[in-house]
């Protein structure tokens, strides 16, 4: 609760005053968040340090030029911009998410497997997660791997919470499915 | 297996590919800072006058984004008729937006005290030091906003001066104390925001100081450089209390904090050399008016210009440390006081001797700080909290010198020599009033 009261405020400083202090210290607490987010999405690391920086530009931009715009909660902010960016990204390089040849890299250049029972339930969860729509994808991401709240995702999404609640659990439910299908082939 | 699904989800975060790397971090920071920094300073010459107009917007917006988005839950009567306390509690909301110099100005520092004792109050240990901290920086916010205001009352503005570096010293001094007294775990993530708030706070403080000094309270100017270079000092010393305790409990320093400190010295590297160029000036200026005989001890208000006979004599009295008279006496009392006695003369050719030595004092000062700041980037490789020590202990050298010849400027005020051009047969007779600067007839 006090760390969102503390990013309330720096974003007021940063909207009213042009802050860079206060820009300096969300940037501090949110570039691992985004980067870990962008990467997920882009499976690249060279690409997800250009999508970060331009994601944090673009934030403090949009603070400057929106001095009464109410800013309520500020990881839903930099996420919206985060997701729009991928979507410009996506359009331009006409890519899709992760590919599979990707994700073999992951595996093998980053231990992943180190820190999980088995390293193809890993493999599965990826090769699951990117088969599914984009929209499940996202809130399993936004939900488990950055741990935010429901109101958080509503707001990213511009959706409400309840419709948010739904989709989380239709999105767990898939990917289930999915996983004990790929099992059961297996 | 849906707990499963989400634990190892969750655990994903915890690898090494999605973990940024830390150059890139600090290499992006400082591209994006130096970006922003361009648009900011648009930002600031927009900045809107403080109208009630204005000040009631940004209330507003400060309203709203504190005010919950569900507001029918049932928190909603309570914060309403706490917000209707709060807003007919006139003096809050009138005193928001207060300037120094204003009326509810003392009403707004009021209010913020108790804010901060608030803050403290519900806040655990760990998190005092920072409290405190961020306290300090905002008295040195305030001090600077004080020396920025244009009030008119010359008088006023000087005590509020003085009230506010009062107080901005306290605060240092209580986030001081509770560093050192804090749990050495508590305290080993405080490196980045210690050295950045001091580092400011020491900065504002010089800041004002030479803002003063341009006017002609040269006392108070004085007081607030000797707290700037204390407080620079202090700024290190914290660094390195700070540094001690990660080495109680075996934490390494990391390589931004390396560069933290490393910038933190270099600024006071560079402060050192401008003081020290600073105080060399002054003690050669000092020297050159002894040599001139321009410098008048204290001990020795007066000096005999002229005697025209046994019972008239022309003299010059110092009144104080910038006026002084030209009056001419027949008293014979009088007359036997104002004559020079042999300790006086001896006075003034200690005064020649003391400008020389601390000339020569202040030369030693320079080189040893171009020697010893190379010693000093050697060891920040090696040993942080060793380089830390070595530039604390270059700073107390550089303040003690500065501080003695700042005190020797105030001790000996100047005399302006003026001709004699009449005297009269009264018994004492004003013929002319001089200042340091002007003489007028």
């Amino acid at each position: 609760m006090s760390s969102k009261y503390t990013e309330k405020i720096l974003v007021h400083k940063i909207q009213q005053d042009g802050d860079t202090d206060s820009f300096a210290i969300l940037y501090d607490l949110y570039i691992q968040k985004i980067y870990r987010f962008t990467y997920l999405k882009l499976g690249n690391r060279e690409e997800a340090e250009d999508i970060t920086s331009e994601v944090f530009l673009k934030t403090w931009n949009y603070l400057i030029s929106n001095k009464d715009q109410v800013i309520k909660s500020f990881s839903g902010l930099i996420y919206k911009i985060a997701r729009n960016t991928l979507i410009d990204f996506y359009r331009q390089n006409s890519q899709t998410e992760i590919s599979l040849e990707d994700l073999g890299e992951i595996k093998v250049d980053t231990k992943i497997i180190k820190s999980l029972d088995d390293k193809q339930e890993v493999q599965r969860i990826f090769r699951t997660l990117q088969k599914m729509k984009r929209e499940y994808q996202e809130v399993i991401l936004f939900k488990y791997v950055e741990e935010l709240s429901t109101g958080e995702i509503a707001e990213i999404l511009q959706k409400n919470t309840t419709n948010v609640r739904v989709t989380l659990y239709r999105a767990i439910k898939i990917l289930k499915k999915l996983l004990e299908q790929k099992a059961g082939k297996a | 297996m849906t707990k499963k699904i989400k634990e190892q989800l969750k655990n994903l975060k915890n690898e090494d590919v999605l973990s940024t790397r830390q150059s890139w971090v600090l290499e992006n920071k400082q591209l994006l800072m130096s970006q922003i920094s361009k648009t900011r300073s648009d930002v600031s010459t927009e900045k809107q006058k403080q109208t009630w107009g204005n000040q009631w917007k940004n209330f507003s917006h400060i309203y709203q984004m504190f005010l919950p988005t569900n507001i029918n839950k049932s928190f909603r009567s309570v914060f309403t008729a706490l917000l209707a306390l709060v807003l007919t509690s006139g003096g809050w909301v009138a005193s928001a937006y207060a300037e120094p110099g204003d009326f509810m100005w003392s009403t707004k520092v009021a209010i913020n005290s108790v804010v901060e004792q608030g803050k403290l109050a519900l806040s655990s240990e760990e998190q005092k030091t920072s409290l405190k901290l961020n306290f300090a920086a905002k008295s040195a916010q305030v001090l600077k906003q004080v020396a920025d205001s244009d009030i008119s009352n010359k008088d006023t503005k000087n005590k509020l001066l003085k009230e506010n570096s009062v107080d901005l010293q306290n605060k240092l001094n209580s986030a001081n104390e509770s560093l050192k007294n804090s749990e050495a775990k508590d305290a080993v993530n405080l490196v980045k925001e210690v050295s950045l708030k001091t580092k400011e706070i020491s900065h504002t403080l010089k800041e004002v100081a030479d803002q003063i000094s341009i006017t002609d309270d040269a006392s108070l100017s004085n007081d607030l450089s000797i707290q700037a270079l204390d407080a620079s000092k202090q700024s290190l010393q914290m660094v390195e209390v700070v540094l001690e305790k990660k080495a109680e409990v075996n934490s390494e320093v990391s390589e931004e904090e390396k560069l933290i400190i490393r910038e933190h010295i270099a600024d006071t590297v560079n402060q050192m050399q401008q003081d020290t160029q600073k105080a060399q000036a002054q003690a050669g200026q000092l020297v050159e008016d002894v040599k001139n005989d321009n410098i008048n001890d204290t001990n020795n208000p007066v000096n005999v210009l002229g005697q025209n006979s046994s019972s008239t004599a022309i003299v010059l009295v110092t009144n104080t440390a910038s006026t002084t008279e030209i009056v001419s006496t027949t008293n014979p009392d009088d007359i036997s006081k104002i004559v020079p006695t042999e300790d006086e003369v001896n006075a003034t050719k200690d005064t020649k001797t003391t400008a020389g030595d601390l000339l020569t004092k202040v030369d030693a000062v320079v080189k040893t700080v171009e020697t010893e700041n190379t010693n000093v980037q050697t060891l920040l490789d090696t040993n942080v909290l060793e380089a830390v020590k070595k530039t604390i202990e270059l700073k107390n050298t550089v303040s003690d010198v500065s501080k003695e010849v700042s005190n020797t400027l105030i001790q000996l005020p100047q005399k302006v020599i003026t001709t004699i051009e009449t005297s009269t047969n009264t018994t004492t007779t004003i013929i002319a009033t001089s200042t340091s600067s002007t003489v007028s007839r």
